[in-house]
């Protein structure tokens, strides 16, 4: 397990500065919204569900390009000849990937706390939400990088889109309540400030299996692969 | 001898992309080599003969096209045996960390952890001389700094198997004298050291054997001093002989140098003392390892 959280410690500090951009842009555009006297409940729902959206999307354009990165600059060839298995760098580039979507959601929620205050909207769900966009994002993060294992960053990330995209295509068809993207992204887009609305927990918990399933299958793959980059 | 290193038949075809068409591109073919504990073996051969394919394989960075090798025992790839083994990249490519953090980092990754990790890291940058550095990021260091902190992660295990990719190829001379008198030390010590260099004259001061691999096959394997020494040609050292008695002699501060097929060697002894001269030395003629290599990887030599 260590080396995992080593791996994943050191791939967020090398996406410090996105971080940084991030925290700046989600607090940044709640100021410019938040403070303006006019701001509806409308305006609120509206940021939220957006700055939502980002929190979701960054985790994939910054896992379908890790592996490929780490490639082209050789660094992975020092980490990789250390006692580390192909599956404990994966999952240390899934739990970094999935570490920014955390620190997205818990953002995007505490800045969506005090936009539902301005509006007198109860923010008591949002802790919830919060869960919610992290298992999104660790589900997203692990599709990009199983994608990641055989394909280019573009055509992992396109593809993770379509996945997930074909997911809400099957809505409604039989057995389809096994894969949880449907669920979630009702939940998180649908999202209202009232007291009736409930998180979907079994999605959630689906969510953080399906990671779990496409981090083994992305081992499976990368086990087979050549790391280093290019023939002499 | 134990072997700690062993290639068996390994054969390494990648897909080279000509136009719309991918060509195999062999990189290995049938190559075997045994190195042994203990012995600092130089791996020579010309650019894109095949040393990194071969280094990569057995890291498990890259998987054989057929056959297979093991590592201190244990078959290529076992990441557990991985963290008794010390590997330097040809291009070191660091993360943007103080040097001391990222050593640190990389023998964390081997499962070092508190007092003993501190040490190590602190002893290994002093013996490369970066502890005035180690609180700079080493991702902005010059080439040659960042090869010697590449140098310093490597080691950091005290590993029992060092594999390095042109470890010196960025150093400047003090550098490069620095990290020869590293390796013979860990030679000392019962390490083995496998040595890809293009640095011949390095590798003939330190290396115990030397491969010499060409296209992909390994042309020639052999102890340092039976490859240099010449078996059949005899270098004699006189005094007080005119130069021009024997064909293409050298004088050098009042020692004549000249060399003799080893038949001829007494006959050439015996004119000197007739001569009235006095010998100095006779040993067997040496090449250079630079004679050899260009020998074995032109066309024609390869081809014997």
């Amino acid at each position: 397990m260590r080396p995992v959280v080593l791996i994943a410690g050191n791939f967020l500090r090398e996406q410090r500065w996105f971080v940084l951009v991030l925290l700046v842009w989600v607090f940044g555009s709640a100021a410019l919204f938040g403070l303006d006297e006019r701001l509806s409940r409308d305006d609120a729902l509206f940021f939220l569900r957006q700055q939502a959206a980002y929190a979701v999307a960054l985790p994939v354009l910054i896992a379908a390009g890790a592996i490929h990165q780490e490639r082209r600059s050789r660094r992975i060839l020092a980490v990789l000849s250390k006692a580390v298995e192909r599956g404990q760098y994966l999952a240390g580039l899934l739990l970094g990937s999935a570490s920014l979507g955390v620190i997205a959601a818990v953002s995007v929620c505490i800045a969506g706390w005090w936009m539902a205050a301005r509006v007198h909207w109860p923010g008591a769900h949002l802790p919830a939400y919060a869960l919610l966009l992290m298992a999104a994002a660790a589900l997203v993060a692990s599709l990009a990088i199983f994608f990641s294992t055989f394909l280019h960053p573009l055509l992992a990330a396109s593809a993770t889109v379509i996945a997930v995209a074909a997911q809400l295509g099957l809505e409604g068809a039989s057995g389809v309540e096994a894969l949880p993207a449907t669920a979630l992204v009702h939940a998180l887009f649908g999202f209202q400030f009232q007291p009736e609305w409930h998180a979907p927990s079994t999605a959630a918990g689906l969510a953080l299996g399906e990671a779990l399933l496409l981090w083994l299958a992305a081992t499976a793959v990368f086990e087979r692969r050549d790391v280093a980059m290019a023939a002499e | 001898m134990a072997a700690v290193l062993e290639f068996e038949g390994i054969t390494k075809h990648y897909r080279r992309r000509v136009g719309l068409r991918p060509e195999p591109l062999v990189a290995l073919e049938d190559f075997s080599l045994a190195v042994e504990r203990g012995e600092i073996f130089g791996f020579l051969g010309p650019n894109g003969a095949g040393k990194t394919t071969a280094i990569h394989i057995a890291m498990g960075f890259t998987r054989p096209t057929r056959g297979a090798g093991r590592m201190l025992g244990r078959a290529f790839g076992h990441a557990p045996t991985r963290a008794r083994v010390g590997f330097l990249a040809e291009n070191v490519a660091l993360y943007h960390r103080p040097a001391r953090k990222l050593v640190a980092f990389y023998g964390a990754l081997n499962g070092m952890r508190g007092r003993f990790l501190r040490e190590r890291v602190r002893q290994v940058l002093e013996e490369l001389e970066l502890t005035a550095d180690a609180g700079r990021n080493a991702g902005r260091f010059s080439r040659g700094m960042q090869q010697r902190v590449g140098l310093a992660q490597a080691l950091v295990n005290d590993p029992e198997l060092l594999m390095l990719d042109e470890p010196t190829s960025a150093l400047d001379p003090l550098g490069r004298v620095a990290v020869r008198e590293l390796l013979l030390k860990a030679r000392e010590r019962g390490k083995t050291v496998f040595l890809s260099s293009h640095l011949l004259s390095e590798v003939e001061l330190i290396c115990d054997r030397v491969g010499i691999l060409h296209r992909g096959r390994l042309v020639r394997v052999a102890k340092t001093g039976d490859l240099l020494e010449r078996h059949d040609q005899s270098e004699l050292a006189v005094r007080n002989v005119a130069p021009a008695m024997f064909p293409g002699a050298e004088a050098r501060d009042g020692v004549v140098q000249f060399t003799v097929p080893r038949a001829a060697q007494r006959a050439a002894i015996e004119r000197v003392w007739a001569a009235g001269g006095e010998i100095v030395a006779v040993n067997p003629a040496r090449r250079s390892l630079e004679e050899i290599f260009v020998e074995m990887t032109s066309e024609s030599g390869s081809n014997q």
